[in-house]
């Protein structure tokens, strides 16, 4: 595949109460970002389990992006800081399969946020296309 | 006596009070000025002292209200009388004009971009953002278009653009836009009246003093955090009016500095803190001050937040005068003198001046419609000799939030659930008289293994979907997918008629709808299918709209592919969901008080009124025998109305001792004199009062309920500015000085708040709650608790059974109390844990269909 045309595949699961919301928000002032990111609505960032990210990424996405509320705002009190445990596991999952840290990212984004997923989706998908494409994928 | 209630205002307060009331059992009509509801909260970027995103926060209850059909919500429209009748109110509203039929309007926004007026101030933004002159008034709901007037020419002059004809009529599908529409009518009986109408910025002479108005770059609070909201006119980002970044930012808390009015809440002070943080987060690397004449920092968890912002680089000056004058470049200079008589100046890129909070203009006028008095600034005023904070002059009309003087978020919520206590008191008799339960639909059976049979509706929406993208074309593509019967398009999916019409015909068995996002149209989509005999579980929204057709209409080829992957996605989700029914759970009609503190026998006292059998364990020998003479004046009405009908029963010189059950039901063991007794109560209020709090004296209760303390002893509760009474374990409660010193005046308030959140758990006999939540798969399960400690809502228990003669270990999910957050799901390590319809092979058959080439 021509690096040129390399079209990175991002699935990101955004929390419903604050990450999915701010992706609304993003779409309500009609800010464009690539098509390239799929969100997967999650009841909140603690629900994704490190074997989601991993299995999308052994499937062949180039990239996850998990997103929630900003510490404090969990709708469930801490769920998010749990996330951010687990992508501690996560990252170290990345590694054993020979994968780079950049394929997984998490992000605070809350419902006011559209700006901020625009621009966590822009540089995401920047961020693969310079990586290239997931050793996964088939 | 009408079990209905009239809520003017829909802030937080007037939101909250609503939200308080329907859980009750009493209808709500709920009244806004404003074309939007929200009241000044909707206008916030960050809350302190918690810096919660106020949208966050408040959109989910908004959402929640106006899908209630028990809340009847008037926006756009004035109290006109109230007048008295047997017991209650007669209500005369006016519903302004708004030139487009409200239950017409799709939302569509078609209209806007043909309208040819633009550059059209908008109030919400405080006038900082522009819009048509057919526009939404703010983001929030309801979500309707309205005509300004002032600005549309073809109002003013009968001219739209080149011609005589209204554009937005034409470009309007459901002709909504309705030139001809006059003010109507509207009249209601209610039993009771909330004043929740807010409170607005003092400008005025100390602002204009300080530059506002008079020079560039000098706004006020609110119209900074317009600035700080993604959602305003600049998109959060901070910027001045010639569009530059201001690196240096300083705030004055004006009321510090103006002699005559009374002594400042900790409110300017705490916003002028929170936005400088919020500044801060933006850009590390700007200067902001903070002027005042010091810290004002009243309230659990202001010092902290403070001394945070400060540590986070926000500096802090106290002055004791400061005068204010334009720079270089359109900066400001503020010059400050200090107590010590040290002279400085400051400059700065833009000024944002605190301003106190004074009544809304018109308020006396409204005042006068509702017959209640104004003290001399312009608040109500109590009647004589009255020391409740809550009461007017007029029986049956209480206050709630900044209407009763200035005050911050949490203490708003605090007293909306007060007075909801007090209005539903006042209805004992008649509650649950006026609402109405939620229809019973009768739905088609679907079986878990049934082969799915899938109708797809993609919504047009106007050109907002089909605009950008060839809906045609998807619909067909949509009809090759596994398991898809059948595919339409329809204009308006919000209309329900595509939906009522292919579901009712009973050939499918899973819904998908292509249409806007499940966040703003879930529970509408939900009663439709429902209305059509499909199990609302069996629903699938895909976000066409929000997160496709909006932030991909500048690449159509990949817009395309991408609404066909979304669809593939929400198809093979959905494929696997299965219909569930309501949780239910009977709940016992009585609380369990512990304390004897003013805000507990306020607690107790309310309860009784509202007409719960209510046990109150004390450990004095009578009620209000340890109260000092200030609380004793204020809890005097209280404590007389404890015994008087019959359904407080006062245990004295008792504590409890063991608890045990959930939210709902609860089994306690009193330790009274004459020995140990067993009662039951739905929820648990826990009002031990400050000297436990000094003490630290623990009661054996608190470990069985998982309540836990600060270091200042405090009890924690949950998380947030709109949960101010609530712990964690849900149904237990708490107010007065187990959570904050308050004054007397205060405790008592917050008891009655804490007897309104009781309500809420205790109102029916039966609770019923959303059924997607965590379910164990017993086979997988080895017993290794990893995901007990994780779970927020204390729902998981290790139980061992016996198994082919074997122990076996496993975990169990107290479906009553789980919230549905998978945080268990995400712990296990042997998929034994699962989310109903967030099941891990839902996840894959979406990945699968995102990395699936169209």
């Amino acid at each position: 595949m021509d690096d040129q045309q390399f079209e990175p595949v991002v699935v990101s699961f955004c929390c419903n109460w604050c990450s999915y919301a701010g992706a609304d928000a993003a779409g309500t002032a009609k800010m464009q970002y690539p098509c390239n990111v799929h969100i997967i609505r999650v009841m909140c960032s603690s629900m994704v389990h490190p074997n989601m990210v991993v299995d999308a990424l052994n499937n062949g996405a180039d990239g996850v992006l998990i997103c929630g509320c900003h510490p404090g705002d969990c709708h469930y009190q801490d769920g998010n800081l749990r996330a951010e445990k687990r992508a501690e596991a996560i990252e170290l999952m990345l590694e054993d399969f020979g994968l780079e840290p950049e394929r997984f990212r998490l992000e605070w984004i809350s419902a006011s946020e559209g700006p901020r997923f625009a621009q966590v989706a822009k540089e995401m998908v920047e961020t693969l296309r310079d990586l290239g494409p997931s050793p996964y994928r088939s | 006596m009408k079990g209905s209630v009239l809520v003017v205002g829909s802030g937080i307060s007037g939101m909250r009070a609503a939200a308080e009331l329907v859980q009750h059992g009493i209808k709500v009509h709920l009244l806004e000025e404003r074309p939007t509801i929200g009241g000044t909260m909707a206008q916030l970027d960050k809350m302190y002292p918690t810096n919660e995103c106020a949208t966050c926060t408040q959109l989910p209850k908004m959402l929640e209200l106006t899908s209630n059909q028990n809340v009847n919500i008037i926006a756009f429209a004035e109290l006109k009388e109230l007048g008295q009748t047997d017991g209650g109110f007669s209500v005369c509203i006016e519903k302004k004009v708004r030139y487009v039929d409200p239950l017409k309007c799709n939302a569509c926004t078609e209209c806007f971009p043909v309208c040819p007026v633009g550059g059209v101030p908008m109030d919400f933004d405080l006038g900082r953002g522009k819009s048509k002159a057919i526009r939404f008034w703010s983001p929030f709901p309801p979500r309707k278009a309205l005509i300004d007037p002032e600005a549309c020419t073809y109002i003013k002059q009968g001219v739209c653009g080149e011609g005589s004809e209204p554009l937005c009529q034409k470009a309007c599908e459901p002709g909504a836009i309705d030139f001809a529409q006059k003010p109507t009518e509207v009249r209601l009986e209610v039993g009771a009246v909330l004043v929740a109408s807010g409170a607005e910025e003092q400008r005025g002479e100390l602002a204009e003093r300080l530059g506002h108005g008079e020079l560039e770059n000098v706004l006020t609070s609110l119209e900074y955090e317009r600035l700080l909201s993604g959602l305003g006119p600049t998109a959060g980002v901070v910027k001045r009016d010639d569009g530059s970044a201001p690196r240096r930012v300083a705030w004055i808390v004006c009321e510090d500095f103006d002699k005559q009015k009374r002594a400042a809440s900790p409110l300017c002070f705490m916003a002028a803190t929170s936005e400088a943080l919020g500044t801060l987060e933006r850009d590390a690397e700007a200067e902001v001050t903070v002027i005042s004449g010091g810290p004002k920092t009243e309230g659990r968890g202001y010092e902290a937040f403070r001394a945070d912002a400060e540590q986070r680089g926000v500096r802090f000056l106290n002055a004791s005068s400061v005068a204010v004058r334009q720079g270089e470049g359109g900066g400001v200079v503020i010059s400050c003198s200090a107590a010590s008589g040290q002279d400085s100046e400051l400059e700065a890129d833009m000024l944002v001046l605190s301003c106190p909070l004074r009544p809304p203009a018109g308020f006396d006028r409204l005042a006068e419609r509702l017959g209640i008095g104004l003290d001399e600034q312009g608040y109500p005023r109590k009647p004589q000799g009255d020391l409740h904070p809550l009461h007017t002059t007029r029986e049956g009309i209480f206050l709630c939030g900044t209407a009763e003087g200035p005050k911050g978020i949490r203490e708003a919520v605090i007293q909306a659930c007060a007075a909801a206590a007090g209005a539903t008191a006042r209805l004992a008799d008649v509650r649950g008289t006026e609402v109405t339960p939620p229809p019973a639909p009768k739905l088609h059976d679907v079986r878990p293994g049934d082969e799915p049979k899938i109708a797809v509706v993609i919504c047009r929406c106007g050109a907002n979907i089909a605009g950008v993208l060839d809906v045609g074309e998807l619909r067909d593509y949509v009809t090759s997918l596994p398991g898809v019967a059948r595919a339409e398009v329809t204009p308006f999916g919000c209309d329900g008629v595509a939906i009522k019409d292919l579901i009712s015909t009973g050939e499918y068995n899973r819904l998908v709808l292509g249409a806007c996002s499940p966040r703003t149209h879930e529970s509408l989509f939900q009663q439709y299918s429902e209305a059509g005999g499909l199990n609302r579980h069996l629903l699938e929204i895909v976000n066409l709209r929000n997160q496709c057709a909006w932030v991909h209409a500048s690449d159509r080829e990949g817009l395309a592919s991408k609404a066909r992957t979304l669809m593939r996605m929400g198809v093979a989700r959905v494929a696997l969901s299965e219909p569930f029914e309501p949780i239910r759970f009977p709940v016992t009609q009585s609380c369990l008080v512990v304390g004897g503190s003013p805000a507990g026998l306020a607690c107790a006292a309310r309860l009784g009124e509202m007409g719960f059998e209510t046990h109150l364990v004390i450990a004095e020998a009578d009620p209000g025998a340890a109260l000092e003479a200030e609380a004793k004046a204020v809890t005097e009405p209280t404590l007389s109305s404890l015994g008087s009908n019959g359904k407080v029963k006062v245990y004295p010189q008792a504590r409890v001792g063991r608890l045990e059950g959930y939210v709902g039901n609860y089994k306690a063991e009193v330790l009274t004199p004459e020995g140990p007794k067993e009662l039951l109560a739905g929820a648990v209020v826990v009002a031990t009062g400050e000297k436990m709090g000094q003490t630290g004296e623990q009661g054996d209760f608190e470990q069985a309920l998982y309540l836990t303390r600060d270091d200042d002893a405090f009890f924690v509760g949950a998380l947030g500015n709109l949960n101010p009474l609530d712990f964690n374990t849900d149904g237990v409660f708490m107010c007065g000085s187990a959570r904050e010193d308050y004054s007397a005046a205060w405790s008592l308030v917050s008891g009655e708040a804490a007897a309104s959140r009781v309500a809420t758990v205790i109102a029916q006999s039966q609770a019923e709650k959303d059924p997607l939540v965590s379910q164990i798969i017993d086979e997988n399960c080895d017993g290794c608790a990893y995901c007990i400690e994780p779970c927020p809502a204390h729902a998981i228990t290790l139980i061992e059974y016996m198994k082919k003669g074997d122990i076996k270990k496993t975990v169990q999910v107290n479906e009553a109390l789980c919230k549905g957050c998978g945080s268990c799901m995400a712990t296990c390590p042997k998929q034994g844990a699962y989310v109903r319809n967030f099941k891990p092979e839902q996840f894959a058959a979406m990945v699968r269909a995102v990395l699936e080439v169209a």
